[in-house]
């Protein structure tokens, strides 16, 4: 890809203000009433090479569909989604085959997101067929050298995916993602649908991977335990924007704004003796509907901190701890 | 708690499902005890058996292709097993609840919540509309739905997941059971959610002396909230203990890879020790052990013996011939 040449301060990938509305429409044909849901409300972050920047943050909170905007599945209301520099939002589908090679993505189902009537050969093989980037024996080779990198036995090269577990499914989607040599991989949920014993094996085969090819990952999950094990950086979303952002270590040592504390707290840890011990922040009711527009702080309506200002002016990230800390939270109380 | 009679006692459970290429047996000998106001988790991976072992103790296995092969299920001194479809409609719901995984789909979505909660305490306890409404309203205002005698009007699709959860467990509860069976009832809700129904659960059963089986894949639910724990795998117990001796100190091979292989939020480690290898077939068992294919201390008798469940410490039994070895020279 001669045309992108990136500085070396270029981050891989760079969101800026990044918004998704979708226009919706309810009540009664004669009397609808017509509204945006806010997916995704304004949210900025980097990703640099060879790091995993985890999204968390619970259903609605905008995190897949930030993915989706990532690789232009979705098409953002505004703001810019920046690969190696370029700004990819506004490009057509043609001119986005390049930058489709940059990124690949990683889905949750493992179930639903590999065809039945193809083969794991002709599946992995795809990617390489559309980008021409090998035919004929020189495509069988790579398809093989991708199985032994995933840990699939290259006997199964002819078979159906309905003949595999869902552990297995989840190593061809990932080869299926590698097969065009990508910077970024965006995980939405990928070890969510798997059996315990099955996660620890995705999770040591995406992070072996990384080392051996350098990958940066955007790693979406709900799982907390799961993130704290491989992310380097953590963004907390709620209601469409980030709160809380910074390395994992720190955010979980360290949790700052209030939506992150009740998170973190909520999360049931498999060890008795220290479940009676915990504090928890139980927040009351649920994360409202996106449906409309929060002048101030999003958290603002469920925050046992909040005070008049957070209902009228949006707070700015800020730095949390040491200024060598890399951590920012957005609160008008904690900032 | 030994000393009390238990509630509910399960003996050798046995199913099997007739499937094209073999008779597949997805519980093979499970037994236990439930004892009043007690929680007894039940863990396990997709097709251990757990979810089976529950629909066969509320008599909701499909036959076919399901087929009960043996072992008892004594409640009140009566086998559930041996009951009439009829006999045991007095018992489902009014003695034994169930709440599922999904309440989406659990729920009817063309009747109001309010239909749906005095359905059952209209027909088991024989309440006029007028009370049963008034009985719902009192359990949606138990469940911490606000609003409740508004609510009761209101059709599934109205509430949010972690609300249609709470409507669930208020229907389950309505007949005040003595037993409620819950089938992964926080899998498909966000950590918030699930905290807030996991409390829940505990304070009705502190309040009611309700006991609960508690279906889960989730071992940090477990801690929360079990008393006793059966770790099940392939359609076996192969770990039966109290929670805190579970986790401190567990026996069996794969309960110490289950807890091994999982990512912690309380610490942090370099790689996870993952379990190699795929959960077994269960139409085609290996000989032997059912976990020595994926097993790191296996020995050569567990190539041709399957381990009993076998008592070794007074707190908990294992079904594994290396921990009972341990237990014996120790």
């Amino acid at each position: 890809m001669s045309e992108i040449n990136p500085t070396p301060s270029t981050p891989l990938l760079s969101v800026q203000d990044l918004r998704v509305h979708f226009p919706f429409s309810r009540g009664s044909f004669l009397s609808p009433q017509r509204g945006v849901i806010r997916a995704v409300d304004g949210l900025s972050f980097d990703i640099a090479k060879g790091e995993t920047l985890a999204l968390v943050g619970e259903s609605g909170c905008g995190k897949s569909t930030t993915a989706r905007a990532i690789i232009n599945l979705v098409h953002p209301t505004s703001g810019s989604v920046r690969l190696e520099g370029v700004d990819i939002t506004r490009l057509g589908d043609r001119e986005m085959m390049p930058y489709r090679r940059v990124v690949q993505m990683v889905f949750q189902d493992p179930f639903a997101s590999l065809n039945p009537r193809m083969t794991v050969g002709s599946i992995i093989g795809e990617p390489l067929a559309v980008h021409g980037l090998a035919s004929g024996k020189d495509r069988k080779l790579e398809v093989l050298r991708l199985m032994d990198l995933v840990g699939l036995n290259p006997r199964f090269l002819n078979r159906y995916p309905h003949e595999f577990s869902g552990g297995q499914r989840q190593r061809i989607g990932i080869a299926r993602a590698l097969a065009v040599e990508p910077k970024l991989i965006l995980c939405d949920e990928p070890v969510s649908a798997l059996d315990v014993s099955i996660q620890a094996q995705i999770i040591n085969l995406l992070m072996d991977l990384q080392q051996r090819l350098g990958l940066s990952y955007l790693f979406i999950a709900h799982d907390l335990s799961v993130v704290r094990h491989i992310a380097t950086r953590v963004g907390v979303m709620y209601l469409g924007r980030l709160v809380e952002l910074g390395e994992a270590e720190s955010v979980y040592a360290n949790p700052t704004h209030p939506y992150t504390e009740a998170l973190l707290s909520a999360v049931p840890i498999p060890d008795p003796s220290k479940a009676e011990s915990r504090q928890r922040i139980r927040l009351e009711g649920e994360v409202p509907t996106p449906d409309r527009e929060h002048v101030g702080c999003s958290f603002a309506d469920r925050c046992p901190l909040v005070v008049d200002k957070c209902r009228f002016e949006r707070p700015p990230h800020e730095q949390v701890g040491s200024a060598t800390e890399v951590h920012t939270v957005a609160c008008w109380e904690r900032g | 708690m030994s000393e009390s009679q238990p509630l509910l006692k399960v003996d050798n459970l046995q199913v099997s499902f007739k499937t094209d290429d073999a008779q597949v047996r997805a519980v093979r000998g499970v037994s236990f005890d439930v004892y009043p106001g007690e929680t007894v988790g039940l863990v396990g991976e997709s097709g251990s058996g757990k979810s089976v072992t529950n629909l066969a103790l509320m008599g909701l296995v499909p036959k076919p292709p399901g087929r009960i092969d043996g072992g008892t299920v004594l409640y009140q001194g009566k086998d559930l097993l041996t009951l009439s479809d009829q006999q045991m409609q007095s018992i489902r719901g009014r003695r034994i609840a169930m709440i599922f995984q999904d309440p989406m789909t659990a729920l009817n979505p063309l009747m109001t919540v309010g239909q749906q909660l005095t359905e059952m305490t209209r027909l088991h306890l024989g309440l006029s509309r007028k009370e049963a409404n008034r009985q719902a309203a009192e359990m949606l205002d138990l469940v911490g739905i606000s609003g409740a005698e508004k609510r009761l009007r209101d059709y599934p699709h109205q509430f949010s997941g972690g609300m249609r959860q709470r409507v669930m467990i208020a229907m389950a509860l309505s007949c005040e059971p003595d037993l409620l069976i819950a089938d992964e009832p926080t899998t498909a809700l966000d950590v918030t959610i699930q905290a807030q129904i996991l409390d829940l659960l505990r304070d009705l059963q502190q309040r009611r002396g309700t006991s609960i089986i508690m279906i889960t894949h989730d071992l940090g639910v477990v801690a929360e909230i079990c008393h006793r724990v059966l770790v099940m795998y392939a359609g076996r117990v192969v770990e039966k203990a109290d929670a805190d001796a579970l986790f401190a100190d567990p026996k069996h091979p794969y309960t110490q890879g289950l807890l091994r292989s999982l990512p912690r939020f309380d610490q942090t480690a370099e790689t996870l020790e993952a379990i190699p290898g795929q959960p077994p077939d269960l139409g085609h068992l290996p000989d032997g052990c059912s976990f020595r294919p994926r097993c790191p201390v296996a020995i050569d008798a567990c190539k041709t013996q399957d381990p009993a469940l076998v008592n070794l410490d007074g707190r908990r039994k294992a079904a594994c011939l290396v921990a009972q070895q341990e237990a014996v020279d120790v």
